[in-house]
């Protein structure tokens, strides 16, 4: 009878329940903390021209909410914290970019009912030294594996990652000229 | 001999009654089956069922009342996740509605958690979050000489967004939005929206394939018509034996 008890508990422990992925894993400060390790980042404001939102909007399959973007730079480095859906609940994903490549990844909060594999070192270390190829089609320089079950929510952090990068190019385009 | 002939053609009988019988679901099951293979590709499940009467048939509840704010001859409200100004769907607010207020030819709207400004016309300009130090949980959005105004943690602070920073007000004079009814014809067109984005067409279109959209008499039904499937499917392989013969 024990040993019934203690091997339905551990069916009921390892039983996926539903809702489970959802959850905030780093608050913003904590992200930006690990971004800036002991630095102040100024908080900055990117404006979207028209054609800046149609280039996002290639990349998001869907026009990017808002006008302008808020984003953190110390000195080349850049922070950015955007919101991408997977399926139905947008994603809070935080990516870091300096000298044109990320830098870091992460998910911040995730909000969908499954899929929250995506925020493992192991996916999001793939991310990490990856840029833009040149060309209009504003695509990662490299592949990035996909998981199985988690299809949606690798392709927002696929966008996100692109985004991040598009927008960096854009506020170190301006401080270079 | 007569008695063999005379079962052949009670087989073949049965086996067009049964045939017309079973004609019609085996169309829609075809209909169904090919639109579930396609879903993605026929964007089934993006596509959400927004029709009262097929809400209500899947015994959701849909509200007789949704409070909002009015802002100059427009509505501003909030439905399960969607903002709205009027019946249009301008951004999402993820937590409570707490007001609403025109300043400097901007419209801010406040939810518990989130500060969203829109030009006049409704297009989303920003969303400032605790992220970018929004005090929260909001209670209560307003206007003051000074400008855009919110109360937060029992501090009542004036608003500059573009950079954005929360100042302690000195101005003691401030109005501020206040929830109320919607008009019942915004309320129409809009209850259909707190249903969420769950109930796509690709459910119902799932729902009924499986029979499950008459409940359990449907699945039942659907298990009748699988039934006569594989029964037509012998009666017509007897029959095609004994035409050999």
């Amino acid at each position: 009878m024990g040993s019934r008890a203690i091997l339905l508990a551990a069916l009921l422990a390892l039983w996926p329940l539903p809702g489970e992925a959802r959850g905030v894993y780093l608050t913003a400060e904590e992200f930006l903390g690990e971004a800036f390790p002991g630095v102040d980042p100024e908080l900055e404001t990117l404006w979207l021209s028209p054609e800046l939102k149609q280039r996002a909007a290639r990349i998001l399959d869907h026009p990017p909410a808002g006008l302008r973007v808020r984003f953190w730079r110390s000195d080349a480095r850049t922070a950015w914290i955007l919101d991408e859906i997977g399926k139905t609940h947008p994603i809070t994903i935080g990516v870091v970019i300096e000298a044109g490549v990320i830098a870091a990844i992460r998910v911040l909060e995730f909000r969908e009912s499954r899929g929250d594999e995506v925020r493992f070192p192991f996916f999001t270390q793939q991310f990490e030294g990856a840029g833009l190829r040149a060309g209009e089609a504003l695509r990662l320089d490299r592949t990035i594996d996909g998981i199985t079950g988690a299809t949606l929510s690798v392709g927002a952090m696929r966008r996100v990652a692109r985004l991040a990068l598009l927008f960096h190019a854009e506020v170190t385009s301006d401080s270079d000229s | 001999m007569t008695a063999t002939r005379e079962q052949g053609g009670a087989l073949r009988r049965w086996h067009r009654r049964l045939g017309v019988l079973a004609a019609l679901f085996v169309i829609l099951l075809a209909f169904t089956g090919f639109a579930l293979n396609h879903a993605a590709a026929l964007q089934l499940d993006r596509l959400v069922i927004r029709s009262p009467q097929i809400l209500r048939w899947y015994g959701i509840e849909l509200p007789d009342q949704i409070a909002g704010i009015a802002v100059g001859d427009q509505w501003v409200s909030r439905v399960a996740e969607g903002l709205f100004l009027d019946q249009r769907q301008v951004a999402t607010c993820r937590s409570e509605l707490i007001g609403a207020v025109v300043v400097e030819e901007q419209l801010a709207v406040a939810c518990q958690r989130e500060l969203l400004l829109f030009t006049r016309e409704g297009l989303l300009i920003d969303r400032i979050d605790p992220t970018y130090r929004l005090p929260v949980p909001v209670d209560a959005l307003g206007q003051a000489a000074e400008g855009l105004v919110l109360r937060a943690r029992g501090q009542v602070l004036r608003v500059l967004p573009e950079a954005p920073e929360f100042l302690a007000l000195e101005s003691e004079t401030v109005r501020w939005s206040q929830l109320q009814p919607l008009p019942p014809p915004l309320v129409a067109a809009l209850a259909p929206f707190a249903a969420g984005d769950e109930l796509t067409l690709e459910r119902l279109v799932l729902d009924l394939h499986s029979g499950r959209l008459l409940g359990v008499r449907g699945v039942w039904l659907m298990d009748a018509v699988a039934v006569a499937m594989v029964v037509l499917a012998l009666t017509g392989l007897v029959a095609w034996r004994r035409s050999m013969r």
